[in-house]
């Protein structure tokens, strides 16, 4: 599903956010990268979403060549992924249905359907009573809900959270990562960036260590510790 | 697509921002008011046309000695020319009572004694064209029993060379307006394009396309347009109404009864022509810009 093929990423200050990357991801997987802040996780994240290009090196997403996509393909690429993303990206000038309904719109679909569909996916993420409310009424932890109903309301084969738990106590934490195991249960790949140890011990799932831009260790959950 | 978010998308912008629609709105309608003035113009100065070109015939003096078979054969003669409309036959005693309606030519001509006018042929061409009256009037030249030819066409000539430079004058600064005013939506747009990027960056990390997000920004475009245009009809209107109750109250005269018996028609015409050209400016203007600033 994603193949990093010695990437590198340098940003425009000439700082090396990520050295000579590879790796590879298998459909219906959850995997796990970590590491200190600044260790390139998030930009790990970014190039997986086409949203940075690499400097050197082969990104391949859905068995696409990232690098080759052209703009009109974008959009449609782009469609088969939900992103969770670190600082949120709500829109705060509309509800939390309104939210989760933008990414059924941009899809195309219409009418009943959307209401059923952000219904359902409000109720995976437990948020059904908050639905008519603005995001800036709610806690982080029902803000990073919102931003996780909104990145799987549409069933994408491929699910992205970076700093899913940011900046939530670890019993709200836990409950996010409870939430995306039941995603991958669904078949849905996910690929879940935290700095937060915790949470990767607790998981038990396959692991990346990375700092400094350098991956340290790639530790599958059947190998054990 | 869903038409129904575009639409609830397009009125989001409408009333985020109520300042720049303020602006953008009456830059619209301004413009649209000019345009409806020079709709306005233009029929009156083509009226205007019509009736001067009307007027200007071709008056064929005939000899004093022309006897009356000579006459009409030469009637005959001019009505058969393919380029007649119509020839009048003038006779002296119509030329006299035609001339006596003016009170001191009547003592003039009572001083003479006798009628001194001759009769005439009056005639309509279909063409005006200089080139096309003097050669006609070349040709009635070597007809027997023509004393003289008269065309009142200079003077008249030279007042629709006129009226023909108001109209480009105003059409000049027309499309100077309305193309301020597309730069002014344009800008605007720019400005809320702006505004949003954060959430048009959101939009396209979750996969939108470009026709996704411009299309609410068409549409608001196409809005202000309308919104402008059936604003600048009522004000053209409200104009029009103090123009003729003053002129009824302060001088006696009912603006009305000048007008064309059509201009009601017209004047419903012309409205919807400015709404129609309000959507369309406001359309390109939000096109061209918004297309401008999303190919980065
Ligand atoms: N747009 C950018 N321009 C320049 N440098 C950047 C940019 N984005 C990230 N960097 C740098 O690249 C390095 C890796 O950043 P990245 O955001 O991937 O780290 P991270 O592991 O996600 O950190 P955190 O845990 O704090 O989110 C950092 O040193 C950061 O300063
Ligand atoms: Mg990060």
């Amino acid at each position: 599903m994603i193949q990093f093929h010695h990437v590198f990423m340098t940003y425009q200050n000439e700082y090396k956010a990520l050295r000579d990357v590879s790796l590879e991801i298998d459909r219906g997987e959850f995997i796990m990268v970590t590491g200190p802040s600044g260790a390139g996780k998030s930009t790990l994240i970014r190039l997986v979403t086409r949203e940075i290009l690499p400097t050197k090196g082969q990104v391949i997403v859905f068995d696409q060549n990232v690098a080759k996509l052209k703009a009109v393909q974008l959009p449609y690429f782009r469609r088969k992924m939900g992103v969770v993303f670190q600082n949120f990206r709500l829109l705060y000038d509309r509800t939390v249905a309104e939210n989760v309904a933008l990414t059924l719109h941009i899809l195309g679909t219409t009418g009943r359907t959307i209401t059923r569909e952000v219904n359902q996916a409000l109720d995976r993420v437990g948020l059904t009573r908050k639905k008519n409310v603005k995001p800036w009424h709610l806690s982080g932890g029902e803000m990073q809900r919102v931003v996780l109903a909104r990145a799987i309301v549409h069933d994408p084969p491929l699910l992205l959270a970076d700093e899913p738990t940011g900046n939530l106590d670890f019993a709200t934490g836990w409950e996010m990562m409870q939430l995306l195991k039941q995603v991958t249960e669904t078949g849905t790949t996910v690929f879940c960036a935290t700095h937060n140890l915790n949470f990767i011990q607790k998981m038990k799932k396959r692991t990346l260590f990375l700092d400094k831009g350098v991956i340290h260790g790639d530790r599958n959950k059947l190998h054990g510790n | 697509m869903a038409i129904k978010f575009l639409f609830e998308e397009a009125f989001r912008s409408l009333f985020r921002s109520k300042r720049l629609n303020m602006i953008s709105l009456g830059a619209m309608s301004m413009s649209l008011m000019a345009l409806g003035l020079v709709l306005v113009l233009n029929v009156g100065i083509m009226e205007l046309a019509d009736f001067v070109e009307d007027k200007i015939e071709i008056v064929l003096f005939l000899t004093e000695d022309a006897k009356t078979d000579e006459i009409s054969m030469l009637v005959t003669k001019i009505q058969d020319h393919p380029q007649v409309i119509a020839v009048y036959y003038i006779s002296k005693q119509e030329a006299l009572e035609e001339f006596s309606q003016d009170a001191a030519l009547q003592d003039l001509i009572k001083v003479l004694g006798n009628n001194p006018l001759p009769s005439s042929l009056r005639i309509q061409l279909m063409e005006k064209t200089p080139e096309n009256v003097k050669r006609f009037i070349s040709w009635l030249k070597n007809l027997p029993g023509v004393s003289e030819v008269t065309y009142g066409g200079g003077d008249a000539d030279r007042l629709l060379k006129a009226l023909q430079f108001v109209r480009l004058a105003v059409l000049i600064l027309t499309a100077s307006l309305v193309l301020a005013a597309m730069v002014i939506i344009a800008n605007i747009i720019s400005l809320m394009v702006y505004a949003r990027e954060a959430e048009i960056d959101i939009m396209r990390m979750i996969g939108a396309t470009n026709g996704f997000i411009r299309g609410p920004f068409l549409i608001w475009g196409v809005i202000q347009g309308a919104v402008g245009g059936i604003l600048a009809t009522v004000l053209l209107y409200v104009i029009w109404y103090l123009l003729r109750y003053y002129s009824m109250h302060e001088l006696g005269i009912d603006l009305n009864a000048l007008l064309p018996p059509a201009s009601r028609d017209q004047a419903l015409t012309g409205a919807g022509l400015i709404i129609l050209a309000g959507c369309f400016f406001g359309f390109v203007g939000s096109l061209v810009s918004v297309g401008r600033q999303l190919n980065e």
